[in-house]
């Protein structure tokens, strides 16, 4: 896990980066601005952020600019500032955030760090082997659909319990297991892909026929991975696809559900399968 | 001849009917998205009706349930059904055979095999 320390002063630098050597946190990064933090991050950070600028507000924008930059990650944010913490509002902020009112308990810091770094949900749970047959399916059904070919590009467990993106296919998973199934898309990914489904080129944006090709999608790559469950602690019915857009919405997941996620590139682009799944009572 | 195609997602009508429009101009084609609307489309045809593709999972009554209603019904009963469906059980593929499904064509499908499957319907 990357701790990226963003601050100005020298001082205070120090102060940290002791602190984070004193919690065997070695992976560690200094950025003495915003726009060096952006360019500095992982795909898998914590930043630790010293900012007194008093009314200033850049630091929610680089928030969000990180969110840009990596959608389907979770960045974790602890911001460390002499204002009064409780008049920072978070909640609207697509990232987890954690306010820490100057002076600083290290010990307080560390344990922030410490769970912020820990997947959501038991992970003992899932086994990550459950997933390969939503990969498959993924490739098989993107590839098979829009003829392009799609890669997988990375696998995590998800730190966030949050989901965002601008246009999702949501499959709920139900039965002995249950759970949920997601994939996310760029806006624009999701008009070129439904386009190549219908081999039509689509100008329109996210309509109703690019939502209702997302859940298509959704659909068929659950109905595909479902038979590999049979017989199984795992084994789950499927519905009907939901299909949830609007840049930058969020989806939340079931309390304690552990989430790993996929995230596949396709045409340019990267779109992530998100799978929550949670065993029967017989597992 | 026309070819009902009863399933709710308007993407796979629209990959569905683009084929059939391509490779047999002659053949019309009926969308229906649910079971209801699939009666309603039978109901008010006059014999045009060649042949059905039916997906399972539909909002409302399943899709299996269509099959019952063409079977109790004499003017019906000989049409063919070619079920599509996302979900690999097996059972319900047996399901499906055994209540008189003709083919049973799993997606994602390859466009060839759907287009074999269409020809032994289709092709005079």
């Amino acid at each position: 896990m990357q701790i990226v320390v963003v601050t100005e002063s020298e001082e205070r630098s120090a102060e940290l980066l002791d602190l984070l050597r004193r919690a065997h946190m070695r992976d560690v990064h200094c950025a003495r601005s915003l726009e060096e933090a952006v360019s500095v991050l992982s795909r898998d950070s914590i930043v630790l952020l010293d900012w007194d600028g008093d009314g200033d507000e850049r630091w929610r924008d680089f928030v969000t600019a990180v969110k840009e930059k990596f959608p389907y990650h979770d960045h974790s944010f602890v911001v460390l500032t002499s204002a009064d913490a409780s008049s920072i509002h978070v909640h609207d902020l697509p990232a987890e955030v954690e306010v820490v009112q100057r002076p600083i308990d290290p010990a307080d810091v560390t344990r922030r760090l410490e769970r912020l770094a820990r997947p959501f949900g038991d992970p003992v749970k899932l086994d990550v082997n459950h997933v390969n047959p939503f990969i498959r399916a993924t490739v098989r059904t993107i590839e098979a659909l829009t003829g392009l070919r799609i890669e997988r590009k990375d696998l995590f467990l998800k730190r966030d319990y949050r989901m965002f993106g601008d246009i999702s296919g949501v499959m709920g998973l139900s039965g002995t297991a249950s759970g949920t199934v997601i994939l996310s898309f760029p806006a624009n990914l999701a008009v070129r892909l439904v386009g190549r489904m219908i081999k039509r080129e689509l100008t329109g944006g996210v309509d109703h026929l690019v939502r209702d090709g997302v859940g298509e999608i959704v659909n068929v790559i659950s109905g595909n991975a479902k038979a590999a469950f049979a017989n199984t602690p795992f084994h789950f019915n499927i519905s009907l696809p939901s299909v949830v857009s609007g840049a930058g919405h969020m989806i939340t997941h079931k309390t304690g559900t552990p989430c790993i996620v996929v995230v596949f590139a396709v045409d340019g682009g990267e779109l992530a399968l998100q799978l929550c799944l949670a065993p029967g009572e017989s597992a | 001849m026309k070819v009902l195609v009863v399933e709710d997602s308007l993407t796979m009508c629209k990959i569905i009917g683009g084929m059939i429009a391509t490779d047999w101009p002659d053949v019309g084609v009926v969308d229906a998205h649910t079971v209801d609307e699939a009666r309603q489309a039978l109901a008010a045809d006059d014999h045009g009706i060649g042949l059905i593709l039916l997906d399972c999972n539909l909002p409302g009554a399943s899709g299996l349930t269509l099959m019952d209603h063409l079977a109790a019904d004499e003017r019906l009963k000989e049409i063919p059904v070619l079920v599509i469906s996302a979900d690999l059980d097996k059972a319900l593929m047996i399901r499906a055979l055994r209540a008189g499904a003709r083919g049973y064509l799993t997606k994602p499908f390859e466009k060839e095999d759907l287009r074999g499957e269409l020809a032994r319907f289709l092709n005079p």
